[in-house]
């Protein structure tokens, strides 16, 4: 999401990200940024899933990592240079992708179905282009 | 089930620092993407 800030901002919106790992890696991301790129936006810990309870993002089994879709992604994340680091948190948690409004309505929303699971920037940017003023 | 159109309830987050936070600190009349990621 890094990439398509700029596109977010241009479009009047902010962005956040909320993980469920250590507050040090938070922090390492903010400063040393991804693949390169520092992280344009604040990153928040949410070590009880707080959040992703309220949005209703399931958690998978360890065999999950079995699935062939899940090892590709794996393996196609790897090749773009991400690393693992240090297990933190709840790494069995899925992940998402939601848009809030100023009323705190929620006003989009992918729950991802496996690891890995994203939506793309342009889907992601396509809804918020809908719902921009 | 959270549905589209439902409203996010106020959970307590915190910053990459230690501090406590809510959504809504963020929110400031716009609309707000938010990315749930794995930070590992």
């Amino acid at each position: 999401m890094c990439e398509a800030y700029p596109e977010i901002e241009r479009l009047g919106a902010g962005a956040l990200g909320v993980g469920t790992g250590a507050d040090f890696q938070a922090r390492r991301l903010m400063e040393e940024g991804l693949r390169g790129r520092a992280v344009p936006f604040p990153l928040l810990v949410d070590p009880d899933a707080n959040l992703y309870r309220a949005l209703d993002i399931g958690r998978v089994g360890w065999s999950h990592w079995l699935r062939r879709d899940v090892a590709a992604r794996y393996v196609r994340a790897w090749r773009a240079g991400s690393r693992p680091g240090r297990v933190t948190g709840d790494a069995r948690r899925l992940s998402g992708v939601a848009i809030v409004d100023p009323d705190r309505r929620l006003r989009y929303l992918h729950r991802s179905a496996a690891v890995g699971d994203y939506p793309s920037i342009d889907e992601t940017l396509a809804a918020l282009r809908e719902l921009s003023p | 089930m959270t549905v589209v159109g439902d409203h996010v309830p106020r959970v307590e987050l915190h910053t990459a620092a230690g501090a406590p936070v809510e959504l809504g600190a963020f929110l400031e009349r716009r609309l707000l993407v938010v990315a749930l990621r794995y930070y590992g």
